[in-house]
């Protein structure tokens, strides 16, 4: 399937991407390379968030448990097993594909409007136990996790230089999750949750198991919002049930309806956009929520097919 | 931990008097849902701006009635502008966008709350003669409380004879149907939605007063108050009135019991009984039995 966005710009993005790092400190501060970090692992998680919502349909306002799931098993895993990223990532798999299991199984049973309000239960519990288990979880003080490994010293040494190096690291797992995930929609199951969107019972009537295809598609969502929770909490060195808050799972759902839903790129272009506004207007002024509101209340009047829809458009193609 | 009758009869009580203000504010996002299929986010937002109001009205005129009836007339207002310039365009529109576009207007609404009243804790003191304590079946209850209950069972009473007796409220359950029906009788539905909307908000803020001498009006009222209500309107079946009176009775007793007996967990009760009535009846409580 060809991109929504062409090959080329995605190419250009990704050299500007690898470029960036070097233009700190002497063109500007690495307050910016940090700022592009974390919009980049918020990315990851969006990109599977993508799945789920934009392309199977299913809005979720619980994608903050995958989060928070893991940071917190970051944060065990550094205690009682190894501080080496990469088991901690299969442990933090192995936990998405469970939960990402159970949840979905019974989320599924929902739709719509319920299917948001079911997966935000879920998450609740979650962050209710993160929050009043202070002996296992800090509560709300959290938990600082020791710094992160990654089992090759000599390359580490130049990683473990953030906010540079991390910067890398979660550039490489954003390409490979964007890759991962371009390549399941373009597969004959992207295009059978594409038409679980637009008509569940055709789908049904033709024979696929739509239920199961759906707690795929969780479940990918799911491994994906886990993979970015290990590497926030590694990268902020501390996780807190904040990862947890419905606030979050509510961010994501903004961040991709402002980016521009079912696209992949459009979501992590959202996440990105407000991530800087937020940032922006936080530090500007004390009254950011009433821009911030109004930015929504915009969008939605007037774009809302996203930024990315509206780009398209102008442009005279759409995806 | 030893539980006396008491504790429970006031925890029942509570709960009660709770859920009756629930009652109050889901019921009318529940028909705003019902007719307009928005999911309206600010509902909170505005419950909270109507206790805000109410606090300032109270202390300027020193009339707590001449509050709570002037405080839900400004947020009616604020309704009318809201339906009017926001919501109007977008009839159609998949539920969520409504839901991002109440909810950028709840962010607007919050920041300027906090700009007018900044982010302390306000007490709203009741009529003097409601001020004090009734004693009755072995416990000591604040008369305001009782009040508060007889008040909002009695809006709900009016409520429901509005919504079943007059040619309104059949306008009303028409709306919840069928829209276009309901046009082809000669009735200006784009009227309608207006007035539904403004008097949905308008109840908000009159829960939004008489709650405030209970539980005083604090910044994250709004918030506390939204996440109930939007639960209250799923477990209910989205739309469905009677579901939505038994979800706030449930959920009033679940909260105050959650306090009782899951200390540390209580917050939990919600959802417990959110997911439980979810996954035995995924279309909430008022929906046929599959």
């Amino acid at each position: 399937m060809k991109s929504i966005v062409s090959k080329r710009y995605l190419l250009l993005v990704l050299l500007i991407l690898l470029l960036f790092p070097l233009g700190s400190p002497t063109l500007f501060s690495d307050f910016y390379v940090d700022l592009l970090t974390k919009m980049m692992i918020f990315g990851i998680a969006l990109l599977g968030y993508d799945i789920i919502a934009g392309y199977t349909g299913l809005v979720s306002l619980g994608h903050a448990m995958f989060l928070g799931l893991g940071g917190y098993c970051a944060a065990y895993s550094m205690k009682v097993l190894t501080t080496n990223l990469f088991p901690i990532l299969l442990v933090g798999f192995l936990l998405a594909v469970v939960v990402g299991f159970v949840v979905g199984y019974f989320s599924i049973q929902t739709k719509g409007i319920f299917f948001v309000f079911l997966t935000l239960a879920f998450a609740q519990f979650f962050y209710l136990a993160a929050f009043n288990l202070t002996t296992l979880t800090g509560g709300d003080n959290g938990i600082t996790l020791s710094k992160v490994t990654i089992g090759i010293p000599k390359v580490w040494e130049v990683l473990v230089s953030r906010p540079h190096g991390f910067y890398y690291l979660a550039l490489g797992f954003m390409v490979v999750a964007y890759l991962w995930c371009h390549r399941i929609i373009s597969s004959p199951f992207g295009k059978v949750l594409v038409a679980i969107r637009e008509n569940e019972e055709r789908v049904s009537f033709l024979g696929f198991n739509v239920r199961m295809v759906k707690i795929k598609a969780f479940m990918i969502s799911a491994l994906l919002g886990v993979t970015a929770g290990v590497l926030f909490a590694t990268y902020q060195d501390f996780v807190s049930p904040g990862m947890l808050h419905w606030t979050l799972s509510g961010d994501f759902i903004l961040m991709s309806v402002l980016g521009g839903m079912g696209t992949l790129v459009g979501p992590v272009l959202g996440g990105a956009i407000i991530l800087y506004v937020g940032d922006l207007l936080s530090s500007l002024t004390e009254n950011w929520m009433i821009f911030i509101g109004s930015f929504f209340v915009l969008t939605i009047l007037f774009a809302p097919q996203g930024i990315l829809g509206l780009i398209l458009r102008r442009s005279g193609k759409r995806g | 931990m030893e539980i006396h009758f008491s504790t429970i009869l006031t925890s029942m009580l509570h709960g009660l008097i709770l859920g009756m203000v629930l009652v109050i504010v889901a019921g009318g996002l529940t028909i705003i849902f019902g007719m307009l299929d928005v999911l309206n986010f600010a509902h909170g937002s505005l419950y909270m701006l109507g206790g805000y109001l109410g606090y300032t009205l109270v202390k300027w005129t020193g009339s707590f009635w001449l509050a709570l009836l002037v405080a839900p007339v400004i947020v009616g207002g604020l309704g009318f502008l809201i339906e009017f310039f926001t919501l109007r365009p977008l009839y159609g529109r998949p539920p969520l966008h409504h839901l991002l576009l109440t909810f950028g207007i709840s962010l607007i609404i919050l920041n300027l709350i906090k700009f007018i009243w900044g982010n302390d804790i306000y007490t709203v003191p009741p009529p003097s003669y409601l001020s004090g304590a009734a004693r009755f079946l072995g416990i000591s209850y604040p008369t305001y409380h009782l009040f508060l209950l007889f008040f909002s069972v009695a809006m709900a009473v009016l409520l429901w004879l509005l919504i079943s007796k007059t040619r309104y409220g059949v306008a009303i359950r028409a709306g919840t149907e069928d829209i276009e029906t309901l046009e082809a009788n000669g009735i200006d539905s784009r009227k309608l939605f207006t007035a539904v909307f403004v008097a949905g908000t308008g109840l908000a803020a009159v829960a939004g007063v008489t709650i405030a001498p209970m539980r005083t009006v604090y910044p994250q009222m709004g918030i506390d108050i939204i996440i109930d209500a939007f639960i209250i309107v799923v477990i209910g079946g989205l739309g469905s009135i009677r579901g939505a009176v038994i979800g706030a009775l449930l959920l009033g007793q679940a909260v105050q019991f959650g306090a009782v007996f899951l200390t540390g967990f209580s917050d939990a009760a919600i959802y417990i009984v959110m997911a439980a009535i979810l996954l035995l009846r995924p279309s909430g409580l008022a929906a046929e039995s599959e």
